[in-house]
């Protein structure tokens, strides 16, 4: 990592630490104004974010999907655009940063705590497929972690409605039927981003190592999150189930994501040896 | 009759496609958990037991069934959408805005509609869409009418993978030769170092020749920028690299593992030839040792290449991961006890007992995979299967808007498959920007 490439990706990290306490703030004291100052910071740390990929990009000359750290910034980067794009949308929505800042904290601290230097690109790495299932997959995590926030924000708001407590804060938050609507869109969403990742992400293999499928320990675990979701889906759409135990469903169903993509470092197989 | 009903109820039901995936979930955390302790062709054996094929088979089942039951509903939804001609017909609409009167401009709305391919019923205030009756309906438009195709699609991609999958188990071949720069492969048996053939594969029978091997690193790091072989079947020489296969007869071959051949010449204290050959070693990366035993020679012989080695204040140091000056660091050891320990350049010579080594050629050889998977294309047609289905759903998203007019104002009613913010709001507004323009 070259010094001007930490210097911005630290100054995001500081703006996005800002922006959780600002957002930890609103939400433990049940304040408006924290919350909008917790999203504003948010886009504000998008800025440096970007600029510290571009830098890396023009150094290595090549996108970051080479090894965790670059992994990391990117997948936080697609989360991010994901959470302004639903909270453009939405304005009621910027509440879900609660949950998607701190996770995109955790994502970069783990990375930069990786190995960040500079590398040219290796050979298994250039491929297409690999731009489409590197793409895919962000995509598709992302979503699933604005479903999952979604799925908080529900549990807050009908604890709050329950409880029979008229909290202002509580009324910045879209309906229940909107959440549930939206809660099921997410995951529909993010289903076929997830398939489409792990489709072009088997093609590659098959460029790669000769085959599309290894039951290599991420793929498996990749496997279980798309059943997972899959699961979810056919709850929702097919057999109509709706409310509280979705929003739980949403939340328990972000581990699996969590698990294949931050379960990397910790087991061994092939994807270890490319991350 | 009725069990023939209540089965083919049963295997194509919702439930049971979650209990599928629920055991499929339980199914692959066991496999995760046998990948952490077992080798991978364990593993392969593992996923091909009974109760997994028995799954698969459900699978296969519950989808078929499901498709089957599922497309001619889908079919009736492609059918055109009735306009609501009552009140109680608009409950199908998600959301609702109020605009003013004076605001609305339906026929311009209208021909805004028809540019963007919907198709619309006008009516005149109080007018035409139901002849006879007092109609408050201004207009009523609709797109995507066959969205819900996109999700047959990407469905049916799903029996397209697991037919490629079924076509790999029976078709598939996979072998492994080593292969040294000059060295021809003939196609037999006893070359393969690993080979995995389903029952119904054919083996690669056409001979090539590694013409040569091109690596490079990137500087002093042990990591690959390019790793390449030119490689010679018939009168065509081609290039394949670690992730680009060449092809030889619908065999796709790539290089996959780079090591060094050390070829050698020992002779004794006479200058008689003892013995020559070459070895190939796995000993990839300086400092690493491999080792080797001329047969019907006691001595166990061990050895480190430096790629592009120098003295340096009599430090060896190696400058670039690139087979530009090969030394090697030798241990020659007999019964545990070590008759030589130093640093050799090629065809330099080593003594020890009342023997000369030397090393005259370092070569490289390469680990070329040989892989024959006709199910790949049912994966890759899977592939584009699922995107169309997705673009499909996405792009051609059903929508309907209707404009209402009653105590002094216009309503508007619309409904989006996946953009109901964005297309309600698009709709008031264009609706309303038209009518001030005009």
């Amino acid at each position: 990592m070259t010094n001007i490439e930490a210097i911005f990706i630290w100054i995001a990290l500081y703006i996005y630490f800002s922006s959780f306490i600002a957002f930890l703030w609103g939400f433990v004291f049940k304040k408006e104004k924290p919350v909008i100052w917790g999203w504003r910071l948010a886009l504000i740390g998008y800025l440096p974010h970007n600029i510290s990929m571009i830098i890396r990009w023009v150094e290595t000359g090549h996108a970051p999907v080479m090894r965790s750290y670059e992994n990391a910034t990117l997948g936080a980067w697609f989360i991010l655009l994901i959470y302004f794009t639903i909270r453009w949308r939405s304005k009621k929505l910027e509440i879900l940063g609660i949950a998607i800042v701190p996770i995109i904290l955790l994502m970069i601290g783990n990375g930069i705590m990786s190995k960040p230097y500079l590398e040219p690109l290796s050979p298994p790495f250039r491929s297409n497929w690999l731009i489409l299932h590197v793409l895919f997959a962000w995509i598709a995590y992302g979503t699933f972690c604005i479903m999952a926030a979604l799925g908080m924000v529900y549990l807050l708001k009908s604890r709050a409605l329950a409880a029979g407590k008229e909290i202002p804060f509580y009324e910045r938050f879209p309906d229940l039927n909107i959440l549930d609507y939206l809660l099921v869109k997410t995951a529909i969403f993010g289903f076929i981003a997830l398939s489409v990742g792990v489709g072009a992400g088997a093609i590659w293999a098959y460029g790669l190592w000769g085959r599309y499928w290894g039951w290599d320990p991420i793929e498996t675990w990749s496997l279980i999150t798309w059943l997972v979701y899959a699961i979810y889906i056919h709850l929702g759409v097919t057999l109509g189930w709706k409310g509280k135990r979705m929003a739980w469903l949403a939340i328990v169903s972000i581990i699996f994501v969590f698990i294949t993509f931050g379960g990397i470092g910790f087991i061994q197989g092939i994807h270890t040896t490319i991350l | 009759m009725k069990f023939i009903k209540k089965s083919w109820d049963f295997l194509g039901s919702r439930k049971l496609s979650v209990f599928i995936f629920v055991m499929a979930i339980v199914y692959y955390l066991l496999l995760y958990a046998f990948s952490l302790v077992v080798p991978d062709w364990w593993l392969a054996n593992l996923s091909k037991l009974l109760p997994y094929k028995v799954l698969y088979l459900l699978f296969v089942i519950n989808l078929v069934i499901c498709e089957i039951k599922w497309i001619p509903a889908v079919l009736r939804r492609c059918k055109k959408p009735a306009p609501p001609a009552s009140p109680e017909d608009l409950k199908r609409f998600r959301d609702k805005s109020e605009l003013a009167e004076d605001s609305v401009n339906a026929k311009a709305f209208a021909s805004y509609l028809k540019k963007r391919l919907y198709t619309v019923s006008e009516g005149k205030r109080h007018g035409e869409l139901s002849p006879g009756a007092e109609n408050p309906f201004l207009l009523y438009a609709y797109g995507g009418r066959f969205s819900p195709l996109g999700n047959v699609m990407f469905h049916i991609a799903f029996i397209l993978i697991l037919t490629g999958i079924y076509v790999s188990l029976q078709y598939r071949f996979e072998g492994k030769v080593y292969l040294v720069e000059g060295q021809k492969f003939t196609g037999t048996y006893g070359e393969y170092a690993q080979l995995h053939a389903a029952p119904g594969a054919d083996f690669m029978k056409t001979p090539f020749l590694v013409k040569d091997i091109k690596t490079d690193f990137w500087g002093s790091h042990l990591l690959f920028t390019d790793l390449r072989a030119d490689i010679t079947s018939g009168e065509k020489t081609f290039p394949v690299w670690l992730s680009k296969a060449g092809s030889i007869d619908g065999y796709r071959i790539t290089i996959e593992e780079l090591n060094y051949t050390a070829s050698y010449i020992l002779s004794d204290k006479n200058g008689r030839l003892a013995d020559q050959g070459a070895v190939n070693l796995a000993n990839f990366g300086p400092g690493s040792f491999d080792s080797f035993q001329i047969p019907g020679f006691p001595y166990k012989i061990s050895l480190s290449i430096y790629p592009d080695a120098v003295l340096s204040e009599g430090m060896l140091v190696n400058r670039s991961m690139n087979l530009n000056n090969p030394a090697s660091q030798v241990k020659v050891v007999k019964n545990k006890r070590l008759l030589y320990s130093g640093v050799v350049k090629g065809g330099q010579p080593l003594f020890f007992d009342d023997y000369k080594l030397s090393f005259p050629k370092i070569s490289y050889n390469g680990a070329f995979s040989i892989v024959r998977d006709p199910g790949l294309r049912w994966i890759i047609a899977s592939f584009f299967m699922m995107i169309t289905g997705l673009v499909w759903r996405m792009i051609f998203c059903r929508n309907e808007v209707a404009l209402v007019q009653g105590e002094g104002k216009v309503f508007i009613y619309t409904r989006s498959d996946y953009y109901p913010v964005t297309f309600k709001g698009k709709c008031s507004k264009v609706a309303m920007t038209k009518g001030r323009a005009s």
